[in-house]
């Protein structure tokens, strides 16, 4: 048992420490491109709005989810599967402010 | 939007230039890609500077992938399938499938069943391609567009087909019409956009949460490269799970959706 979960932290191991070395390289040569500006100022003003409107949203999903269960244990796994749902949808909306501030970046 | 290519990349286009010959001398569909009335639908050839530099994306390879882990994987798991004992594959399997199960169940009332293949089947895929992304020497194949959209299209088109086939064509686009007549050809159109707007969020969910990991994780290893990236890469294990769920949910709950009688 000891022998397995050492072979198994030690693949763990290799498997997430080398990818950081590998990978340190490549970003050293991606260069940032000149232009304007604008791109990055309206992509960071873009994501900074939408995680924080996102985090509000589902800090108050959560927090619904989380009195529900309170006051009805019984009811756990359907309020737990409905939060759920809840949130990720939530979600989704920021990733979608996510995507277009990287296509803005760029530009 | 710059990938490290995966350990597949060149072997498979090497032996595509070996089978078919370079790949500047493809055809032109393969080329060009297809392109309807103006709009250019599927992409090309790999171009770098405007040469046609190989003949399949990194994408397609680490879809191509999963696809022949998910083909040998699962009949070798069902073909070892004992009732008294199961094995170690069997209980993991049966643990997903189960769960898939439930919610099917809750969110397709009747006869949800039928519809176990195709929900798992993207549950299974998107799963495996997402944890490619936790291995440094494989890219997963849903951190492009591409990828995402066509498995978002094939999910729209699918559930779009049930509920034509249940209703009928006439009987399934009263759906889109909405309680009353006076509204309805506003409310057709706002249904129909939201239809579509189904098909996008899809892609955009699960190619955002993918490619971000992915982008947070590559720069996060430029600045730190041992031990900060390692949140990231937890939490990418987390995402991996979870966006394979949300697609699968999603997936069953527009079945439900469209196969939906009122009569019950």
């Amino acid at each position: 048992m000891t022998k397995k979960l050492g072979t198994l932290a030690a693949l763990l191991a290799v498997a997430l420490l080398v990818p950081g070395l590998a990978m340190a390289e490549e970003a050293g040569k991606a260069a940032v491109s000149g232009g304007a500006g604008w791109g990055h100022l309206s992509a960071a003003f873009a994501i900074g709005l939408a995680a924080a409107f996102g985090a509000l949203a589902q800090g108050r999903a959560a927090a619904s989810a989380c009195d529900g269960i309170a006051r009805n244990p019984g009811a756990t796994g359907q309020i737990r599967g409905m939060a759920f749902l809840a949130l990720v949808l939530i979600e989704s909306l920021v990733i979608y402010a996510l995507v277009i501030a990287f296509v803005i970046q760029g530009k | 939007m710059e990938h490290a290519h995966s350990i597949l990349y060149a072997p498979l286009n090497r032996l595509f230039e070996l089978l078919f010959g370079p790949a500047s001398g493809a055809p032109a569909f393969w080329r060009d890609g297809v392109t309807i009335g103006g709009f250019h639908v599927a992409g090309g050839a790999v171009r770098e500077e405007g040469q046609v530099v190989a003949w399949l994306p990194d994408h397609v390879c680490m879809a191509l992938l999963v696809f022949a882990i998910c083909a040998v994987l699962f009949p070798l798991l069902a073909r070892s399938y004992r009732r008294e004992e199961p094995g170690t594959g069997q209980n993991i399997v049966e643990v997903f499938v189960d769960f898939l199960r439930g919610m099917i169940k809750e969110n397709i009332p009747h006869h949800g069943e039928k519809y176990l293949p195709i929900v798992g089947g993207f549950f299974f895929f998107i799963f495996i391609a997402n944890a490619f992304g936790w291995f440094f020497f494989l890219q997963p194949p849903t951190s492009n567009l591409n990828t995402t959209f066509a498995l978002s299209i094939s999910c729209f088109l699918f559930f779009n087909a049930a509920g034509i086939r249940e209703h009928g064509l006439a009987g399934y686009l009263k759906n889109f019409l909405g309680p009353m007549l006076a509204i309805a050809p506003l409310l057709f159109v706002i249904e129909m956009i939201g239809n579509f707007a189904r098909a996008l969020s899809l892609a955009m969910r699960l190619f955002g949460n993918i490619f971000g990991e992915h982008m947070a994780k590559d720069i996060f290893s430029g600045f730190v490269p041992i031990l900060v990236p390692w949140p990231i890469q937890a939490l990418g294990l987390l995402a991996a799970f979870l966006q394979a769920y949300v697609f699968a949910l999603l997936c069953s709950v527009y079945i439900g959706g469209a196969t939906a009688h009122e009569s019950h």
